[in-house]
């Protein structure tokens, strides 16, 4: 690249304009530079940004786009109107007798086991949003367990499991209802009930036995991950054939290896297990949530992934061409 | 019904209406139905720790019990007013003790909880489903279990060849077997059934959380017009 030689009285483009507070020294030495012209650019560069230092940037605008509000709408509507259609006008079938899965018969023969005089802790973790299907499972399980006089302790690991095994105790129709103990902590808490076999520490809720006291843990969950922490953290110090579990239809394959692994001795996961239960412990099962509408919600939800999954297809092929054009 | 219950009806109508109205877009209905979510939500927590975690777990222990006094009850009390001193930038880092101390607790639980909870009664169960009082019947080869324990076994190698395979990838550029590349493969199959079973799951929770909200407005509304 060739020097550009700035000649001798004449202004260099890069230099700062001369303020008035500039001495004559400086204005000499600005004077008698000699620049490269991509040292001039980097120096444009830097004046312009100096220049835009401090000043505030409206924010980017970006055009709304209306047609994914309208797809969503649209979608959103026609859900809406399938769901509220089969509630008004189907009726709800039967349930049906079919084959019961065998997780299902090893927590029927778990329950069956317990007597009088057994000890049970129930632990009950999930949330508002979920509590509809679990009191559906759990409410028939605790009148079962209340018929067998066996004795039993409500924990909860979230604070709003406080009222929610009010609701869970009234729904199941026990009186007086069982005050719930709060475990805080999350992992640590678990870890540390489970590992408190003399409960000396001031640090844990009172009201508690220790964990390798009750005969049975009855969770009530519906995370899998913190259902995770409970075969993580407690099971190991408790040994096999303890745990039991009532879990939400989103966990079944979360728990099945467990399960498996022989760390939880049976489960029912979902409302249509936790009605099978109910019958195999001859209680009455609770009031379902419409089975139709849940088939014709499946249904919507499958016809939205196909075609989502061919106008994909389209629109990728559509690329292509438009590419191998240009 | 009475007239509580009438109130509480259309209060729980009205919200799920200003809920359903996120179909419209972003719009002041929905955030104020989950501003009130949160808020709500924020101070009942705040009053259930207070009575059940900071009063009776970490203020009551303090306190001399039968005359004698335990110095390790105010270490936590201690943990939590050097959290507090995060709040002033003087002294953030006085507040990083008691979370590297949690951190610390918390890597060593999950480490220890997943390797004895999680990977060795799993890895166990596997090699169990070899044995030969499973895959024997009468002294005959019981064929479905044999394919079943097979199937779980090539599931959790292919697996895990495929994030083998997914590592090297990042830096090597290496032609691989095709034996790996197969095996990747079908680890990628037995990945997405897993997803999808997870989709499943989390929609057919949603759909009956849906579904009960809504037959409970049906019979609420019912009940309001049959008196």
């Amino acid at each position: 690249m060739e020097p550009i030689v700035a000649e001798v009285g004449m202004q260099p483009e890069v230099s700062v304009p001369p303020e008035e507070s500039e001495t004559a020294e400086e204005q000499r030495v600005a004077q008698d530079l000699l620049l490269l012209r991509s040292q001039k650019e980097r120096a444009e560069v830097l004046r312009n940004l100096i220049a835009e230092e401090g000043k505030a940037f409206p924010p980017a605008h970006k055009p709304k786009s209306s047609h994914k509000s309208w797809y969503r709408l649209v979608i959103g509507l026609l859900m809406l109107t399938a769901l509220i259609g089969t509630l008004l006008f189907v009726p709800p079938p039967a349930l049906k007798e079919g084959a019961v899965p065998a997780h299902v018969i090893a927590l029927q023969e778990a329950m069956q086991a317990l007597g009088a005089g057994d000890k049970v802790l129930v632990v009950l973790d999930y949330q508002p949003a979920t509590s509809r299907e679990m009191v559906s499972m759990a409410a028939p399980v605790l009148q079962f367990i209340a018929e067998r006089g066996v004795s039993w302790q409500l924990l909860v690991t979230q604070p709003s499991g406080l009222w929610l095994a009010q609701e869970l105790a009234s729904t199941a129709g026990i009186t007086p209802i069982p005050e719930a103990i709060y475990l805080p902590g999350g992992n640590l808490g678990v870890f540390a009930l489970a590992i408190d076999q003399n409960q000396s520490s001031p640090l844990l809720p009172s009201g508690l036995s220790a964990l390798n006291d009750y005969r049975a843990i009855l969770l009530l969950e519906d995370s899998g991950s913190q259902f995770q922490v409970w075969m993580e953290q407690a099971s190991p110090w408790l040994g096999k054939g303890r745990f039991l579990a009532l879990v939400a239809k989103q966990d079944a394959a979360m728990v099945l290896p467990y399960y498996d692994s022989g760390q939880v001795t049976g489960y029912v996961a979902g409302t249509q297990e936790g009605a099978l239960m109910a019958q195999l412990l001859g209680q009455q099962p609770m009031h379902l949530p419409h089975e139709r509408a849940l088939q014709v919600g499946l249904i919507i939800m499958m016809v939205i992934l196909i075609l989502s999954m061919i106008t994909k297809a389209e629109a990728d092929a559509t690329g292509r061409r438009r590419e191998e054009k240009t | 019904m009475n007239a509580l219950d009438v109130i509480i009806g259309l209060i729980g109508f009205a919200l799920t209406l200003m809920v359903f109205s996120y179909l419209l877009g972003y719009n002041f209905f929905f955030r104020a139905a989950l501003y009130l979510l949160v808020g709500i939500s924020s101070g009942y927590i705040a009053a259930v720790l207070i009575t059940k975690v900071i009063l009776p777990l970490l203020i009551a222990p303090i306190q001399a019990h039968n005359g004698q006094f335990s110095p390790l009850t105010v270490v936590p009390l201690l943990l939590c007013l050097l959290l507090v001193l995060m709040l002033f930038p003087r002294t953030v880092s006085a507040g990083k003790l008691p979370l590297a101390f949690l951190v610390g607790v918390m890597a060593a639980l999950t480490i220890a909880g997943v390797s004895r909870g999680t990977l060795a009664p799993q890895l166990l169960s596997i090699v169990n489903r070899f044995s030969p009082s499973l895959v024997q019947t009468d002294g005959e080869p019981a064929w479905g279990q044999i394919l079943e324990a097979v199937f779980i076994l090539l599931g959790v190698v292919a697996v895990l060849f495929t994030f083998h395979h997914r590592t090297h990838l990042k830096g090597d550029t290496e032609a691989r077997s095709g034996l790996v590349e197969g095996l990747s493969s079908v680890g990628q199959v037995f990945i997405g059934i897993t997803f999808g079973m997870l989709f499943v799951g989390f929609y057919t929770t949603a759909l009956t959380a849906l579904i009960a909200q809504l037959g409970t407005i049906k019979d609420f509304i019912l009940s309001l017009i049959t008196g």
